[in-house]
């Protein structure tokens, strides 16, 4: 009787599995060959040569603390945490960050940022180092100095001591050097927040391995949401690779002006420039791979902004941001204009050409998708998150920290 | 006396210019009108969203007359946009070239351009990539 149960249990299963690959999709060789590209995950770590601190437990250590350290802002209330929040897949729920003043972006959350070629959403930085820097100095978001960061890392007792565990020469470095000291062990900490495998990674590695049986436990509405991303959408063209992101720049149809509501009337409109203002300001900073901070500068990091060009069709371009665990960094766009994804898959079904770059990406089209379409999109972008413990590792480093040095 | 010329010619030429035989399976050998190009890719195969460099090198061309490489470029012809990198273009020796620098951010088809600066007119020569 038992054995009967077990045999009749099988078979439904077996028989769920089929009804269920039954209403899925065929994909042909070209989108195999996509989906395929998306993985695997995760990808191996590879150190960053322009930092020496790259992967160093103790930097990783001194880096979760400072990332959390709101004396590190000009006013001493704002840490970078303050708007990459780990809860929210290390972005926020407000559209646009509020650091010493409203900004006019979204915080870009920042799992995985460690695969990225520029950093920020106008690229305005070419590495993470250089880019945890950047909120630091800036006078509308902490307010900092790399004097008052070199004499907390210098005088406060647990900092220091953590410093002189990454360096014993910390405290007699110049006040620069020391900046850049704490924002490569910031970095060092934000390239161990790696989003965690998914459905996606499970049904990408058994149709890898032709696993039938397998792959018929991914849904169905997200594999035809898949087919579409693949195929008729062509977001993967953008959203290509493991981390669902090429690290370039589009345009894609949103607002060139900020919404500053509440103004007066007639105060004039602002534009965000996007890749075009972010091109002109890494090419002038000092932190960027060409500088003396780069700790290799014959890493194969360094050959992008040789050779990145200033173009028109970079106004209003933003990065294209992976897609990983996207469910916890709502909202999306980089002025946080989209309150859900489905805000989202409808801004592409419904796109506005007429705003285009008429020099810009020429296959982007109005997807016209229906409602099934876009609830089989939505399933199959939602099968890209999965359950991630990194705000359990950051608590954890901290610990460690108080530990090591009380 | 021509013929002799040419064989003179070929003769000084340096082997970078004569080496376009026995080519690996990832160089791309480019017909023109008055030449022939060999492209190599470093790293090989080209990668996509990644940086590469091609070394260029001119087959069949007389001493006396070699074009000049004067641009390379790629730009995607379904997509109507290029790189957002501009190469850095070396000659190493004669009828030898090297653009370092390329990246092709998106999967498809990408077209490959030479642009030569001959003794006569300007010749462009180009070869159609799949990038995946």
């Amino acid at each position: 009787m038992r054995l009967f149960r077990l045999v009749a249990g099988c078979l439904l299963i077996a028989a769920a599995g089929f009804a269920q690959a039954a209403d899925a999709p065929v994909f042909d060789a070209a989108q195999t060959r996509r989906i395929l590209s998306h993985g695997p995950w995760p990808p191996e770590m590879v150190a960053d040569r322009s930092n020496r601190l790259s992967g160093r437990p103790e930097a990783i250590r001194l880096g979760a603390v400072l990332f959390g350290d709101t004396r590190l802002s000009g006013n001493g209330a704002i840490s970078c945490q303050s708007c990459h929040q780990p809860q929210h897949g290390w972005s926020e729920a407000r559209a646009r960050s509020e650091g010493l003043q409203r900004l006019d972006r979204n915080a870009p959350g920042l799992l995985n940022a460690r695969l990225q070629r520029w950093f920020g959403w106008d690229g305005a930085n070419d590495s993470l180092w250089a880019a945890s820097i950047r909120p630091i100095l800036a006078h509308t978001e902490m307010g900092g100095s790399a004097a008052a960061t070199a004499q907390l890392l210098r005088n406060d007792p647990p900092l220091a001591c953590l410093a002189r565990h990454v360096d014993p020469a910390a405290a007699a470095m110049e006040d620069a050097d020391l900046l850049v000291l704490a924002a490569k062990a910031m970095a060092a900490f934000q390239e161990t927040l790696v989003s965690p495998r998914t459905a996606f990674d499970d049904f990408r590695d058994a149709l890898a391995a032709s696993d039938r049986i397998a792959m018929t436990r991914y849904p169905a509405a997200a594999q035809r949401g898949l087919a579409l991303f693949t195929g008729r959408g062509q977001c993967g063209t953008c959203h290509s690779g493991p981390n669902f992101s090429n690290g370039e720049f589009h345009d894609t149809g949103l607002p060139f002006f900020i919404g500053d509501a509440g103004q007066p009337p007639g105060t004039p409109r602002r534009v965000d420039p996007g890749r075009h203002g972010g091109i002109a300001q890494v090419k002038v900073n000092p932190f960027n791979l060409l500088g003396r901070y780069n700790d290799d500068p014959s890493s194969p990091a360094a050959i992008p902004i040789r050779h990145v060009v200033q173009l028109h069709r970079n106004w209003g371009e933003f990065k294209v941001p992976g897609l990983r665990n996207l469910i916890a960094t709502a909202p999306y766009m980089h002025d946080g204009s989209k309150a859900d994804l489905h805000a989202v898959i409808r801004h592409y079904s419904d796109l506005d050409e007429d705003r285009l770059h008429a020099d810009g990406e020429a296959i982007l089209k109005p997807l016209n998708l229906g409602d099934a379409e876009m609830a089989d999109l939505l399933a199959f972008l939602e099968s890209l998150s999965g359950p991630e413990d990194s705000a359990a590792r950051y608590q954890a480093l901290r610990a460690e920290a108080a530990r090591v040095c009380p | 006396m021509r013929a002799v010329a040419l064989s003179l010619a070929l003769l000084l030429a340096p082997a970078s210019v004569l080496a376009c035989a026995d080519l690996p399976v990832q160089a791309r050998l480019v017909e023109g009108s008055h030449f022939r190009l060999v492209v190599l890719p470093d790293p090989m195969p080209i990668p996509l969203n990644a940086p590469f460099a091609l070394d260029i090198k001119l087959c069949d061309a007389r001493m006396a007359e070699l074009p000049r490489l004067s641009a390379v470029d790629a730009w995607m012809p379904a997509h109507r946009h290029g790189m957002n990198y501009m190469p850095k273009l070396a000659k190493l020796d004669w009828g030898h070239y090297r653009a370092e620098g390329l990246l092709l951010h998106m999967p498809g088809e990408w077209e490959f351009v030479f642009d030569f600066a001959g003794p006569d007119k300007p010749e462009r020569l180009s070869f159609r990539f799949d990038a995946q």
